[in-house]
């Protein structure tokens, strides 16, 4: 009754071949020089190098949530052994694979908390607590000594990009090895693997979402924040991972082998990641506020007023209210066209969550710096060329470390002993 | 690759080639109808059955005396008392609530990421579901102390009461989240049953048993318009279960968590209840599937792999706990507030470290056995086991109830909560409730969703498409 099952990938091309090159020479050349243009163009700005540096942690934290969720998405696969995602499970590995690129990317925020403390500068660049001022007045004793210094995290971030240099470069090699020599075994093996990866890609992640981005206020805490931040990663993988299989298909790569059942599925996992972050960012918001703990409000303060109330009420209907509506209904979800829109609007929004943690906080610190005694100024622009230019950048730039890792290799694991299944894969 | 014979009767293999069978034994589709329905139809259940029935009644019944004698005597009869106003009855409250969240994640969950490996065990854990819940509901319940005006807690207008359940309250929300929770996991549970039921009126050979059924099953014909409405309701019940899973033990952490009590007020809670429901609720499925897949000869529709599945799913939520232990600690710490620290260095060496540390050997370092093949597979330890996490867990919110609530802010009010012997009878008897009930859904109810069952194994799917 049914048709033949298909077992092979009939797409006339799988890979990014000749392509690859000047994407990664366009890329690769424009974003280092908007990135250098946001730089320069810093020194215009109200406080310079110091608002330039927040705009880009967020870009970075946007970029690395979205490869982070990707690398997550390749464990889980294995570790529930799925085979639905076999066909487009490649484009993840190699989201994955630009974790090393992003470490580079990692250099600027590095400098940022280690300078100051090498040269003896007391200016404030990014992170307060690098500020001896602050730390020795401010914060608790053992916290500094033991936490919260340029020394230890530099220490940790080595160690986390360490991790993921492993854990993703493992899952990639293995990969594109059985792509050569199709030995189901590597598939048992990377299985095998992936339960204590997962340990060790949750451990990691805890720990750098409160360096990266909680302690940028430094006296703030909340146990729920790397859930906050893993889910926000979870939804940007997603999104990219449908936007890259997208753009790949209108180029005529990739052909009929991905289907809209995929896209379905996928957009089911975004629908879930929406309704997840929502719930997380619910659930910190509700209690902070419902306690009214002076030390745990300070966070949402700033948020919540001064301008910034429009931008969190943005979040809630744009990040939440919204999507969960337009992501609802199953048409919508099998339309490539229609997902060409509601992912790029999302991944506005993710961004504009990164956006909404960090920049107040550079408000916030020039204020409490100044009740220390070191009047920096007000900060006063929000949005302006550098930050456009900061995006742009990086945006190129990863879509240079992405043509890069792809290179002209097959895009679709070509002989994952799953492969079969996916390439049937029907939504009921 | 031909299938061997061995691989019919073991199914653990885990080949990325090929899927293992879901049914062994190499049954029918007739055999399974049989296996299930011979529970129903034999003329007298097992021995064991009548044993166990017996000590559940007992228990029953002295939750019942000990029940009249709250009633009568008044909440004075426990050990509730200045400072740990919550003790015994919301951490049993807490407990029941979470062992109640495996059966609805199985079939609401797994249902959605397309686990067909739950088609087994749904049916069973959602009964265990629907029986935790009653027990869970029965602490708050006469915890009110005045159980002849239990009807309060609703917003109902009237003119005696000129007041309103606060709505600010979460003791309110939870009100309306186990309710919802309890009213859509029965709905959802009746309406999978619908198909199964009328498979066991047709059986019946006794006219009384039939007419029985017959009610039970609303009149299931079978029709394929009756199927294609009955996977329709099935996949919109599933969808709106998904999130009350969530959102029940969610609103049970923000009775804690919006106060200020340290240690009870950390934003992981909600989270962090969800993942230790789900693993204490697969521990209390893995304690009673293991030997009533004995009791009732179901090994062959219960396999090892449905076992290892969930072992496996109990060592993932038990690490999930761990973490938010950890983090609780580290946070503790980080955060500079003394009273904070000072709280979490009193849970793990204050006058409660037996309790903290028997949660924590239970939760966390015990089920991590579960990475071994051996262990995973043995139904004696998985069983061991799991009744640790649930001793584990029962403790966990002892330790947040009790200890967090024996050390407030005025030290002049410290004071070391003691149980009373109704406080451990009515815990002891709420197995008693809980027991009669599953004993009674096993001997008259469909055990196995037979129809689920049937469309998952090998001969099913290909005619499927």
């Amino acid at each position: 009754m049914h048709a033949v099952k298909k077992t092979k990938v009939t797409s006339p091309n799988v890979s990014l071949g000749d392509a690859s090159g000047s994407l990664v020479l366009l890329g690769g050349v424009g974003g280092l020089v908007l990135i250098g243009a946001a730089f320069a163009m810093s020194f215009f700005v109200a406080n310079g190098v110091s608002s330039f540096l927040h705009v880009y942690l967020v870009n970075f934290l946007f970029f690395i949530s979205i490869s982070l969720g990707a690398l997550f998405f390749v464990l889980i696969q294995h570790l529930t052994r799925a085979g639905w995602s076999v066909a487009v499970r490649r484009i993840a590995e190699v989201m994955a694979g630009t974790i090393p690129y992003l470490a580079i990317l990692f250099i600027p925020i590095l400098l940022s908390v280690v300078a100051p403390s090498i040269y003896g500068a007391s200016e404030y660049l990014l992170y307060l607590w690098v500020n001896p001022k602050y730390s020795s007045e401010i914060l608790a004793p053992d916290k500094a000594a033991y936490y919260l210094n340029p020394t230890l995290f530099g220490v940790r971030a080595a160690v986390y990009f360490a991790a993921w240099f492993m854990l993703s470069r493992y899952y990639l090699n293995r990969s594109r090895i059985q792509d050569e020599n199709g030995d189901h075994t590597l598939t048992t093996r990377m299985q095998f693997w992936s339960a204590p990866s997962v340990l060790l890609f949750a451990i990691t992640v805890i720990f750098a979402s409160f360096d990266w981005s909680m302690s940028l206020a430094p006296i703030w805490f909340s146990t729920i924040w790397p859930v906050y931040f893993f889910a926000g990663g979870m939804l940007g993988a997603f999104c990219t991972i449908i936007l890259i299989l997208l753009m790949l298909q209108k180029r005529g790569i990739l052909g009929d082998d991905v289907t809209e059942d995929h896209y379905h599925d996928l957009s089911k996992f975004t629908f879930g990641f929406i309704f997840f972050w929502s719930y997380i960012a619910f659930s910190q918001f509700i209690l902070i506020w419902y306690a009214n703990i002076p030390e745990e409000t300070i966070w949402y303060q700033p948020r919540l007023n001064n301008g910034w109330r429009w931008a969190s009420l943005l979040l809630l209907c744009g990040h939440t209210l919204v999507p969960f509506l337009l992501m609802m209904p199953r048409t919508l979800r099998r339309s490539k066209n229609y997902l060409w829109y509601a992912v790029i609007a999302l991944l506005a929004m993710h961004w504009f969550d990164h956006f909404w943690i960090v920049m107040p906080q550079m408000f916030v610190s020039f204020n409490d710096l100044a009740e220390l005694g070191t009047d920096l100024g007000t900060p006063k622009h929000i949005f302006g060329p550098v930050e456009a230019c900061c995006f742009l950048g990086m945006a190129l730039l990863y879509v240079a470390f992405f043509c890069w890792e792809a290179g002209d290799r097959p895009l679709i694991p070509l002989r994952d002993p799953r492969l079969t299944e996916s390439l049937n894969h029907k939504v009921h | 690759m031909a299938t061997t014979i061995d691989e019919v009767y073991d199914n653990t293999w885990d080949d990325p080639r090929k899927r293992s069978p879901l049914v062994t034994g190499g049954l029918d589709y007739g055999q399974v109808t049989s296996t299930v329905t011979s529970i129903a139809e034999a003329p007298a259940p097992p021995r064991i059955w009548y044993i166990l029935m017996a000590i559940s009644l007992c228990l029953l019944g002295m939750l019942g005396v000990l029940l009249l004698h709250l009633i009568v005597s008044g909440v004075g009869v426990w050990g509730n008392n200045n400072p740990a106003f919550w003790g015994w009855p919301i951490v049993n409250f807490v407990f029941w609530v979470g062992i109640g969240h495996a059966g609805t994640l199985i079939s609401a969950i797994l249902f959605l990421f397309r686990q067909n490996w739950r088609t087994s065990i749904n049916r069973a854990a959602e009964a265990m579901t629907i029986f935790a819940v009653v027990c869970a509901g029965m602490f708050p319940g006469v915890h009110i102390g005045r159980v002849w005006v239990a009807y309060w807690l609703f917003p109902i207008p009237t003119e005696h009461l000129a007041m309103w359940p606060n709505f600010r309250s979460p003791l309110l929300w939870d009100v309306f989240a186990v309710g919802t929770y309890a009213t859509v996991s029965t709905l959802f549970w009746y309406m999978g049953m619908l198909p199964d039921l009328a498979t066991f009126r047709d059986r019946a050979k006794n006219k009384w048993k039939r007419m029985a059924y017959g009610i039970l099953c609303l009149g299931w014909t079978g029709s394929a318009r009756a199927w294609h409405r009955y996977e329709m309701a099935y996949t919109i019940l599933a969808a709106l279960a998904t999130p009350l899973v969530l959102s029940v033990h969610t609103i049970v952490s923000f009775d804690f968590a919006v106060s200020q009590l340290p240690g009870w007020h950390t934003t992981i809670f909600p989270p962090y209840f969800v993942a230790g429901a789900i693993f204490s609720g697969f521990a209390m499925v893995i304690t009673l599937l293991v030997p009533a897949r004995a009791m009732f000869n179901l090994q062959h529709l219960i396999t090892m792999r449905h076992l290892e599945n969930m072992c496996k799913i109990i060592v993932a939520t038990g690490l999930m706990v761990g973490f938010a232990y950890t983090i609780e600690f580290f946070i503790a710490w980080y955060s500079g507030v003394k009273t904070e620290t000072q709280t979490f260095i009193m849970r793990a060496f204050g006058p409660y470290w037996w309790a903290y540390w028997t949660m924590f050997t239970c939760n966390v370092f015990i089920p991590q056995l579960f990475w071994f093949k051996a262990v995973r597979t043995s139904p004696i330890a998985m069983v061991v086991i799991s009744i640790f996490v649930n001793i584990g867990m029962w403790f966990e919110r002892f330790v947040i109830t009790v200890t967090s609530l024996c050390r407030d802010f005025m030290p002049s009010s410290w004071a070391y909560f003691r149980p009373t012997y109704v406080d451990i009878g009515m815990f002891v008897g709420s197995f008693g409730l809980f027991m009669t009930l599953f004993l009674l859904f096993c001997r008259f109810l469909p055990v196995v969703a037979m129809a689920e069952v049937k469309s998952v194994m090998p001969h099913g799917d290909e005619e499927h498409h």
